[in-house]
Order: C-alpha cells, then structure tokens, then sequence
C-alpha cells in the first residue's frame, strides 16, 4: 500500500516536473543569465515541490505555487550572490564576468543586426536587474515569461491593482533608465 | 530626427527585445538530476537516522541505568525507626520543627 502511495506519488511528481520544467528553468535563467545556475535552482525548486506535493490537490493552485518557489530561490541567489560579490571585490577589480551568459538566438544571417541584438538585450537585461526586487519580478514574468497580471498577483501574493501599480511603476522606471543610458553614450 | 527623438527610438528597439526572447534550451537529464537529488537527499537522511537512532537508545539505557542506580541507593538510605515517637522526632528533624512545634505531628 505505501510502496503503491509512493510510485504514484513519484508519477504525478515526474509529470508535473515535465510540464513545468521548462518553463521554471526560463524563469530562473531571466534572473540569473546564467543555464547551469538557473538548472541548478529550478532543481532546487522541484526537490521542495515533491517535499511538499501532498498538500496541493489543485493544479491552479500548484502551479502558481510552483513559480512562486521559483521567483523567491532565484531571487535568494541573486542577494546571495552580490553578498558574496561585497567581499570579493577583486573580480571585479580584474574585470571577471561572473559567467554570465545570454541564450543565443538563432542568426539572423546580419552578424552587424545579431551583434546590435545582443547589445539590447545586455543593455535590456542590466537596466531590468537595476530595478527594485518586485518591479524585476512583474516585468519578469510578464514580458519574458507571459504571465497574466491575474496570474502575476497570484504568484505574489499580490492584489491584481497592486501588481498594475507596480508594473506602472516599472515600466516608468525601466524607461527612465534605458533613457539615461542612451543619453549617456549618444 | 533630433536626438530625443533618436534615444526613444533606441528605446523602442531594445525594448523589442522582449518579443524576442528565447526560451532555454531543452535539458533531457532534468528529471534524471532532480531525481538524484531527492535520492542524495534521502539517503543522507538514512545515514543521519541510523547514527541517532543508536544514540538516542544510548542515551536512553543511560538514563535508565543512573534512575535504577539513584534508586536503589535512596532505598539504602532509608532509616528504620522502631516506635512512634522515634518517627515523630524524625520527621521533626526532617522538616527542621523545634522542640515547641514537633508535637503538632504528635495527633493522639
């Protein structure tokens, strides 16, 4: 009887990771730019999922729930990460990179249109990390991943007019910045 | 194009990029890797359980064994008394009566 509990559980959990893991594995690269970091956290983020999986029934409820844990591991990696950016400061000094990494599109066959591609989306992604916790967050999954600001409020345990006031807020901001940049280097 | 005009531009492109977006490529091990994970996880909590398990029965025989010995050495200690008044003095001394109050144990 508990070894017959346990092979279903293991089904269910394995059809959840297969329908969910893409799209958690992108919601933690658009975080942290880098695949085996976000492969890393999404794992971190099904292993608490099948640690908790008897106390979700509903698949709305699981899903968001699922995003949810994904937002807030890739977010602790990122403070995490500048923590530890605060006392070695010498990579930077020496003008390491920390592994970051853009997913490569497929070429355009214009490598000057390609090489000015990846600059917007360099330019595009620093300007969005320079955005407080929660505006990364809504701009995120909203424009990256192509969350509903119903599903958005869901995921943070928001209200929908929050999540609206925030996005506002974001967009203003991410704006401003990008201006500024490009103000900068015309 | 003045050169407002030129950075909203700019603007706009990069913010395309958006709609560009591509999603990570395929891992085909992923599921293979979470489930090593849980089994990894698992078996270090086998391996925290079977060195506790020992302990905790350690510490309880322990236990067990300085509560007989506590006891069996009280039990030793145990005075005899022989009459009535003999108790009565010795329950004075005990609850550290003076000569005065020991005869409120003495009810007859």
């Amino acid at each position: 009887m508990q070894s017959h509990k346990s092979m279903d559980k293991f089904t269910n959990f394995r059809s959840i990771v297969e329908s969910h893991q893409e799209k958690v594995r992108t919601t933690c690269f658009r975080y942290v730019h880098n695949a085996e970091d976000a492969d890393d956290i999404a794992q971190e983020v099904f292993v608490q999922v099948y640690e908790s999986l008897t106390h979700f029934r509903e698949d709305a409820e699981l899903s968001t729930w699922i995003y949810r844990i994904a937002v807030n591991k890739s977010l602790d990696f990122l403070r995490k990460k500048k923590r530890k950016k605060r006392f070695a400061q010498l990579t930077t000094l020496f003008g390491f990179d920390e592994g970051k990494e853009e997913i490569i599109l497929p070429a355009s066959g214009d490598p000057q249109q390609d090489m000015e591609a990846n600059e917007q989306k360099h330019v595009l992604n620093t300007a969005i990390e320079r955005l407080p916790e929660n505006q990364q967050t809504v701009i995120t999954l909203s424009k990256y991943q192509g969350f509903s600001n119903k599903e958005i409020a869901d995921i943070m345990k928001l209200s929908l007019s929050a999540v609206e006031a925030l996005m506002h807020r974001a967009k203003k901001n991410l704006h401003k910045r990008l201006y500024n940049y490009y103000e900068k280097i015309a | 194009m003045n050169k407002k005009e030129k950075i909203e531009q700019q603007i706009r492109e990069t913010l395309d990029q958006f709609e560009h977006a591509d999603q990570l490529p395929p891992n085909p091990f992923f599921y293979t890797r979470v489930k090593a994970r849980l089994d990894e996880r698992h078996q270090q909590s086998h391996v925290f359980f079977a060195i506790l398990k020992p302990a905790l029965l350690a510490v309880l025989v322990a236990m067990n064994l300085s509560t007989a010995f506590w006891y069996v050495s009280v039990d030793n200690q145990v005075t005899q008394v022989d009459s009535h008044q003999e108790l009565i003095e010795l329950l004075g001394s005990d609850l550290k009566l003076d000569n005065n109050q020991s005869n409120i144990l003495d009810y007859k």
